[in-house]
């Protein structure tokens, strides 16, 4: 199992938001930092095949990323999405099931479980427009997971929850990790620091760090906040 | 077909469950309710004396309008009685007459000769007016020749109400498909849930389809319950008898050998057919502009295009323009003289229209599928 991002690049006009980014992600997770307009988002929008690219390839084994193939192994969930405020989280979870391609009766299996993961159990037949934030992002990324993707792209996934569900979905990522490539965004170091076995940061639109973190190689708030010094003085 | 199954419900209760649907559904379908009444009404001079002069005019069904005919419509007349009046008994002859000399007093002193002079000297007026090719005028004089006169009045009220008053139907459906149709793809983007359903499985192609099939759904019954009303209205009032009536009993002016059921027919076809275009039409909008906005500002500007007439001279761009949607259905949709020619054959108005509608149909459902393929996720 094999992601494979071969000079990937996306440029508006004159300004180059991912400069020929080359990845080779295999099981595992990585956490990707980088500040607001490092080209994160973008990046990730171009695994999704959700955004064309300029330039490059991206490719899940064999899938090209604009397959139907490749989409069924994944899950994404963006960093501001929205809803549909009428329909009830199981109506939510079981339209996506059936975009994603489960049958009625997985779907519903899945979902509730799924519910019962995010801790939504209760809600699931209560209208979306009445869940709160934090529960918003839950169900976000129950979706996510519908189709037991063993490619997960995360943007932002801790936003909005408490510290307690934080913790729990650190967990959780952790454990589909070891099977997964699960790459999620963040702009809370510590998150990474806790889950992330690989660490890539972005800066201008280029992966400048790649590999794994240790308490060796010092702190990596420090070391992430370096960065932005260091274009502060240029 | 089974994903579509299971897609189609969801995308269905999204569009049912926008509020506007609703609102604007109730308040299009009173408006709608409104102006066939005040047709009604207003054509029949109030709603009371309506079953005393259909059974007037139903006495004179199945008369040929000849010089007796004439001439009992003119001893009936007051001797003050300067305009047609819809409770004389001979009101329907009255009318024909109006319809074919256009002239307000003729009623007192026509006789048959020069009724269908006058008849003869309108359909060669509407003709002029068109700038006809040559050919298009030697189709047309083959077809006066089958017309023969005196034209047979039958009461066929409940028909030539129908198609009298099916465009301000048409120009309901305009806005109220816009308005509910524009969401079906706007509201994703608008909403910011296109980045959930895109990288899904089945979400760049089989939710296509399922949207669509969803906005066909509701543009349909749309389309039929605007449809409906007049039907309802004018059948109920009027009764559905007289379905062989001439054509010409409605439009002196017209060269074909219709019958106003067969016409009623036809103007239900493509009244229908026109309720699906506005269907597609809306949602190539949505799916181009992703813009609610955009969508209803198109289809008003639309319903305004329809208003404006131009001249014929411009023969190419009036012509096509007589094509909008909003601009041909109605009675005139017969009397056009305009060929549109077609593997060597000449196609009538009513005949071309569907297939152009169905061509356009096509092409906007081919674009707005490219569009929605090649939707991406940018900015925000």
């Amino acid at each position: 199992m094999e992601l494979r991002i071969n000079q990937l690049k996306k440029q508006y006009k004159n300004r180059t938001v991912v400069d020929n980014v080359s990845l080779c992600l295999s099981p595992g997770v990585y956490g990707l930092l980088g500040a607001n307009g490092a080209g994160k988002t973008t990046l990730m929008r171009m695994l999704c095949g959700i955004l064309q690219p300029s330039g490059g390839t991206v490719r899940f084994d064999r899938y090209d990323v604009t397959t139907e193939e490749y989409r069924s192994v994944l899950g994404y969930l963006p960093q501001d999405f929205g809803y549909y405020p009428d329909f009830t989280g199981m109506d939510f979870l079981l339209y996506l099931s059936a975009l994603k391609g489960l049958d009625r009766t997985q779907a519903k299996r899945r979902a509730a479980e799924l519910f019962q993961l995010v801790s939504l159990e209760e809600q699931a037949n209560r209208k979306i427009k009445t869940y709160s934030g934090g529960m918003k992002q839950r169900l976000g990324i129950a979706q996510a997971l519908l189709n037991r993707p063993k490619l997960l792209v995360l943007d932002e996934p801790t936003a909005g929850l408490d510290p307690k569900e934080r913790v729990r979905f650190r967990e959780l990522i952790a454990a589909l990790g070891k099977e997964n490539i699960v790459l999620l965004s963040t702009h809370i170091v510590s998150d990474i620091e806790h889950i992330a076995d690989i660490v890539l940061m972005m800066k201008d639109g280029r992966i400048i760090y790649n590999g794994a973190w240790d308490d060796s190689r010092g702190d990596l708030e420090a070391f992430y906040l370096s960065q932005f010094e260091e274009e502060e003085t240029q | 077909m089974n994903v579509l199954r299971q897609l189609y419900p969801y995308e269905l209760k999204k569009l049912l469950q926008t509020k506007v649907l609703w609102i604007g559904t109730l308040i299009m379908v009173a408006l709608c309710i409104l102006i066939n009444f005040a047709q009604t009404a207003e054509n029949s001079r109030g709603l009371a004396n309506i079953k005393q002069q259909n059974e007037a005019a139903r006495a004179l069904s199945g008369r040929p309008v000849d010089e007796q005919l004439l001439t009992e419509m003119k001893d009936n007349l007051a001797e003050d009685q300067t305009e047609i009046n819809p409770n004389d008994p001979y009101f329907e002859v009255e009318q024909f007459v109006w319809f074919t000399t256009m002239s307000a007093k003729s009623f007192r002193t026509i006789d048959e000769d020069s009724l269908y002079q006058a008849r003869l000297a309108k359909v060669k007026s509407n003709r002029n007016d068109m700038s006809l090719t040559e050919n298009e005028e030697v189709f047309w004089s083959e077809k006066e020749n089958q017309i023969s006169t005196p034209i047979t009045y039958t009461y066929s009220k409940g028909y030539r109400g129908f198609i009298m008053n099916i465009y301000a139907s048409n120009y309901i459906l305009i806005i109220l498909i816009g308005l509910c149709l524009s969401a079906v793809f706007a509201d994703e983007y608008e909403k910011k849930t296109d980045q959930l359903l895109l990288c899904t499985r089945f979400g760049k192609q089989k939710l296509f389809y399922a949207k669509l099939l969803a906005g066909l759904t509701v543009g349909i019954v749309q389309t039929i319950l605007m449809l409906g009303i007049p039907l309802a209205i004018n059948f109920a009032f009027f009764g559905t008898d007289g379905f062989d009536a001439a054509i010409q009993t409605l439009l002196p002016e017209c060269s074909l050998s219709l019958s106003l059921g067969n016409a009623f027919l036809i103007t239900l076809g493509v009244a229908f057919i026109i309720g699906i275009l506005y269907s597609v039409f809306s949602m190539f909008l949505s799916v181009v502009f992703k813009a609610r906005a955009v969508v209803i500002g198109v289809m008003v500007l639309q319903l305004f295009s329809s208003q404006i007439n131009l001249p014929s001279a411009f023969r190419g761009l009036s012509d096509a323009w007589n094509y909008l949607p909003g601009t041909f259905l109605g009675g005139w949709m017969f009397t056009e003289c305009r060929l549109v020619p077609i593997l060597g054959h000449y196609l009538t108005a009513y005949q071309a229209a569907p297939i152009i509608y169905l061509v356009v149909g096509i092409l906007l459902f081919v674009f707005a599928r490219r569009a929605y393929r090649n939707w991406q996720i940018t900015g925000r």
